[in-house]
């Protein structure tokens, strides 16, 4: 039931796709006509600058993943193995932030942006995303990292490991299935991410896939073969890196390292 | 190859105190076991050896020097954990190798991608190669060097992290509870390979346990800790047949010694429905109430009749209350002293002899 319902809107993107204008209203057979394919061509000729966009939504999910992940990664083995007055209230903190909805942030993240001259830019785009989705990598790490035996570390400091290389050669290799897992999640949010993107963006090319998928829809026409193959389109990076990521999503890494 | 010297260490967690004024003397090339039940600090006090957690109060010294802020790495030791702690994202030979890569580490390899050339290159020198070639030789694990340590069997990881302990040659090897994790025929073969090392490196060994088989076999000296604190230390046979006190008489030996509740008398003591066994020379008062510590092996049947035991008295430590009796040698004493499993395989009549000398202790209760 689940997957019929989280398939059902691939289906109605694909069949909606391959589907003649005229044809769309008229009611259309449940199988989609699998001779037809999709109109992806005529989306680049069309006069929209698509690849513009899906390479400034790749930019835009590239870097945040990057950046969420780097603080994530250092954030997250603080909270896990140091043991600091206000750790359990910069715990709390960063779920808070996830309380608050994404809208009712966008009103001072404006004017902090308008002030700090970050508007109608990627980089800008990027550091409000990555503010936005980091503190959920920080608990999946935090929490992958916890669930490494203490022994290892302690291990590693015997042999005369520096603290920071037992984090890079040690706890990241260790806790990689879940950082990847934490990437997917950067990845996907920075990619669709909608809200913050048409709010702080107003130049054309400037406009994330997300963006300038929904321009399609115009007020009076709505080119639905189009925007659908579109959407086709946008879902194919995003896939790639889930495929490039997910083989690094395998449990039982550290099978073996303590008494088995 | 340094001696090791507690002084007054203590360990707190916030409130609670884990270890309470550590004191002890522990000479060069030394296998010291720290036995005790669980949780009584044993394995913190191994990790403050180790400088893996800080000391709290007091002083720790290798060869007169203090090493309390010293890092793991600088105080040149072993650690082998209860639970291996290998990496298991890297091959057995990888492991091996790790402290010798570690030795050569130099801050500009934190760089990405320059430690992955770096490790490759160490890996191939051929000293580095020789020595976990050597190292995997003396503990046959030559042909898994290439396998990782979760195709591996208890006993190989085991073999593998004494292995990396191994490779750097240390001055002091710490061991927490190495053999915990091994079923019973790998536990006796690998405390004979433990045991073998020890006289081949000739180095310092401290060894924590709560397997007093272990303790007896492998020690030549024994701190016996219990809540945190020293009950008592010396070597195996002190421990064992001179007895600090109750505590390290029951946790000491299979079965435990007999505890019994007697009243000192004149010329001996006085057990409870059986008459006055005799111990000459008794420290304490007549008619104060003593415990009778007796292990069960210096027990045995004797001919009616034969129930003139004697027993010279021996005080245990410097501390006052603290008394003790040896009985001497051919002391006899009657029957219902013995313990009760025993006592239903005698008859009323015959009395039991206890064997030999030192085989009778008490302490005021």
């Amino acid at each position: 039931m689940l997957i019929v319902l989280a398939g059902f809107p691939i289906y109605w993107m694909y069949d909606t796709a391959i589907t003649p204008r005229d044809q769309l209203f008229t009611g259309q057979p449940l199988i989609p006509d699998v001779t037809r394919t999709p109109q992806i061509f005529d989306v680049f000729t069309s006069g929209v600058p698509l690849l513009q966009w899906l390479a400034n939504s790749s930019i835009v999910a590239f870097c945040t993943t990057f950046l969420s992940l780097l603080l994530a990664v250092l954030a997250g083995y603080g909270l896990s193995r140091y043991r600091f007055h206000g750790r359990g209230v910069v715990g709390f903190i960063l779920f808070a932030t996830q309380m608050l909805p994404e809208a009712l942030l966008i009103v001072p993240l404006y004017a902090l942006f308008a002030g700090l001259g970050l508007l109608n830019g990627l980089v800008g785009l990027v550091l409000a995303d990555t503010a936005f989705v980091m503190p959920v990598a920080v608990w999946i790490v935090k929490s992958a990292m916890d669930s490494i035996p203490y022994e290892i570390e302690e291990a590693a400091r015997v042999d005369g490991c520096p603290r920071f290389v037992i984090l890079l050669r040690i706890m990241l290799p260790l806790s990689a299935p879940s950082i990847a897992a934490a990437a997917v999640i950067m990845f996907f949010d920075a990619w669709n991410e909608y809200l913050f993107a048409s709010t702080f963006i107003q130049d054309r090319d400037k406009w994330t896939a997300s963006v300038g998928l929904s321009s399609f829809i115009g007020e009076f026409i709505t080119p639905l073969s189009t925007v659908f193959s579109a959407a086709i389109v946008f879902t194919i990076p995003a896939i790639v890196f889930f495929l490039l990521v997910q083989r690094h999503i395998v449990s039982g890494l550290t099978a073996g390292s303590v008494k088995g | 190859m340094p001696a090791l010297t507690f002084s007054s260490v203590s360990k707190s967690f916030g409130s609670s105190e884990v270890i309470s004024d550590f004191t002890a003397e522990i000479p060069d090339r030394e296998f010291l076991v720290l036995l005790g039940p669980s949780g009584c600090g044993k394995s913190t006090m191994l990790r403050m050896i180790a400088g893996l957690i800080d000391i709290s109060s007091g002083d720790l010294l290798f060869d007169g020097r203090r090493v309390n802020e010293l890092e793991p790495r600088e105080r040149n030791i072993a650690f082998v954990f209860q639970s291996y702690a290998l990496y298991p994202h890297l091959t057995v030979r990888a492991n091996i190798a790790f402290p010798l890569l570690m030795d050569r580490f130099r801050w500009w390899q934190h760089i990405p991608g320059i430690w992955s050339i770096e490790r490759r290159r160490a890996m191939r020198l051929p000293e580095v190669a020789r020595k976990v070639a050597e190292i995997a030789e003396i503990m046959e694990l030559t042909p898994l060097l290439d396998r990782r340590p979760k195709t591996l069997s208890g006993g190989q990881r085991q073999r593998v992290a004494l292995a990396r302990a191994l490779v750097r040659d240390p001055s002091i090897y710490l061991l927490d509870e190495p053999l915990s994790n091994l079923d019973a025929k790998l536990r006796s073969q690998m405390r004979i390979e433990i045991s073998t090392m020890y006289q081949k490196v000739g180095k310092t060994f401290v060894y924590v346990t709560h397997d007093q088989v272990e303790a007896m076999t492998m020690g030549t000296r024994i701190v016996l800790l219990d809540g945190g604190i020293i009950q008592q230390q010396g070597t195996p046979t002190e421990i064992y047949e001179r007895p600090a006190n109750a505590f390290v008489a029951r946790f000491i030996g299979s079965p435990a010694m007999n505890l019994i509740p007697v009243e000192v008398a004149h010329g001996g003591v006085r057990i409870p429905d059986a008459g006055i066994l005799p111990v000459s020379d008794a420290p304490v008062a007549a008619g104060q109430s003593v415990t009778l510590g007796v292990r069960a092996e210096k027990i045995a049947l004797a001919a009616s009749g034969e129930t003139d035991s004697t027993g010279t008295s021996r005080s245990s430590s410097a501390s006052a209350p603290r008394r003790s009796w040896g009985s001497g040698s051919g002391m006899r004493r009657p029957r219902r002293s013995v313990p009760a499993r025993c006592a239903t395989s005698t008859t009323r009549a015959s009395p039991v002899r206890s064997t030999s000398p030192s085989a009778i202790r008490a302490r005021s209760a």
